[in-house]
């Protein structure tokens, strides 16, 4: 339970963006626009992209400690991901494969952004690691 | 221990109160020899060689000597504590602890290959243990920052820690800014 809470507050900043994004379609670029709808999707495309990118990165820092494999990682998770859930709601049949193509690579730049900030977050805390081991083993 | 005193007799009776007040023994046989300046030096042991000039400074040598080696022998026995390992008790040095580990109320600390009981309750080792480099991670667990192989940013805010022993665990989420804060962060 424990777990499933901490996954809903993970959840929600990633989906949060999506509904920022939603408001400014709906305020400058498309005033006609399904307000709750939007909001309902791009909340989706928001969360899966955070969700997507940040299980990727951990798990291919776990296993391999590669922070180029990390970035392929995430571009494939998510670009397969968001691919997946564009088909599921028809955007191809609505916008076109253009449209679809589009939204992958605006994906592709979040989820290599969400990739970047984690693997400094990785480095950091393992450079702050090691110097406090120096530290405790010198007072030794 | 044992001093031999090769010196005029006003230094002997200064020397002698001065160390058999420190548990040392005043023999002719020893090794360790304070030796007055002009003095014959033995031949055999180790000598130290004293101007009577610079009494109060041999003195005050040997009290820091003296200071440090009673600070040394108290440090090392803070260094460790009791753990009891089947039916016998086992002296376990902090720094072979990877981990204490809370189960069914027992709190247990984990060697490399041994896993003792302890006596000592999980908020006690968290306070005591701090200087020492132990750090709370999680509801049941304090780990020896020492043993930690790599920090990985894991799923929801977590962090995974994977451990000399080859072992892995979590920092809870709620743990985790204590944790971060202990490293510096």
């Amino acid at each position: 339970m424990e777990k499933f809470k901490d996954y809903i507050y993970n959840l929600l900043p990633s989906g949060m963006v999506g509904v920022v994004i939603a408001f400014f379609e709906n305020i400058f670029l498309n005033p006609d626009s399904n307000l709750a709808e939007s909001i309902l999707i791009y909340f989706l495309f928001g969360a899966v992209i955070g969700t997507v990118s940040e299980l990727a990165v951990s798990w291919t820092i776990y296993k391999t400690s590669s922070k180029k494999l990390s970035y392929l990682a995430v571009l494939f998770a998510d670009g397969i991901s968001v691919f997946l859930l564009l088909i599921v709601l028809g955007t191809q049949q609505a916008y076109g494969w253009q449209a679809v193509l589009t939204i992958i690579l605006i994906t592709e730049i979040l989820a290599l952004s969400i990739a970047f900030f984690n693997n400094k977050k990785y480095q950091i805390f393992n450079q702050s690691l090691e110097s406090k081991k120096e530290n405790l083993k010198g007072r030794e | 221990m044992k001093v031999k005193l090769i010196c005029s007799d006003p230094y002997q009776l200064l020397l002698k109160d001065f160390l058999e007040a420190r548990d040392f023994e005043i023999s002719k046989q020893a090794e360790l020899a304070l030796v007055e300046n002009g003095e014959e030096i033995p031949e055999n042991g180790i000598s130290i060689v004293f101007n009577p000039q610079k009494i109060a400074q041999l003195i005050s040598f040997l009290e820091n000597q003296l200071l440090n080696q009673a600070a040394e022998k108290e440090k090392s026995m803070q260094n460790h504590l009791i753990g009891q390992l089947d039916e016998n008790y086992e002296i376990i040095n902090y720094q072979d602890i990877i981990l204490f580990a809370a189960q069914n109320s027992i709190i247990y600390a984990l060697t490399k290959d041994k896993k003792y009981r302890v006596k000592e309750k999980l908020y006690q080792l968290e306070e005591e243990l701090a200087v020492e480099g132990f750090v709370r991670i999680n509801k049941s667990e304090i780990v020896n920052i020492l043993h930690i192989k790599e920090i990985v940013p894991w799923f929801n805010g977590r962090l995974l820690l994977k451990l000399t022993n080859k072992k892995e665990v979590e920092v809870s989420r709620s743990y985790a800014g204590t944790f971060k804060d202990y490293l510096g962060l």
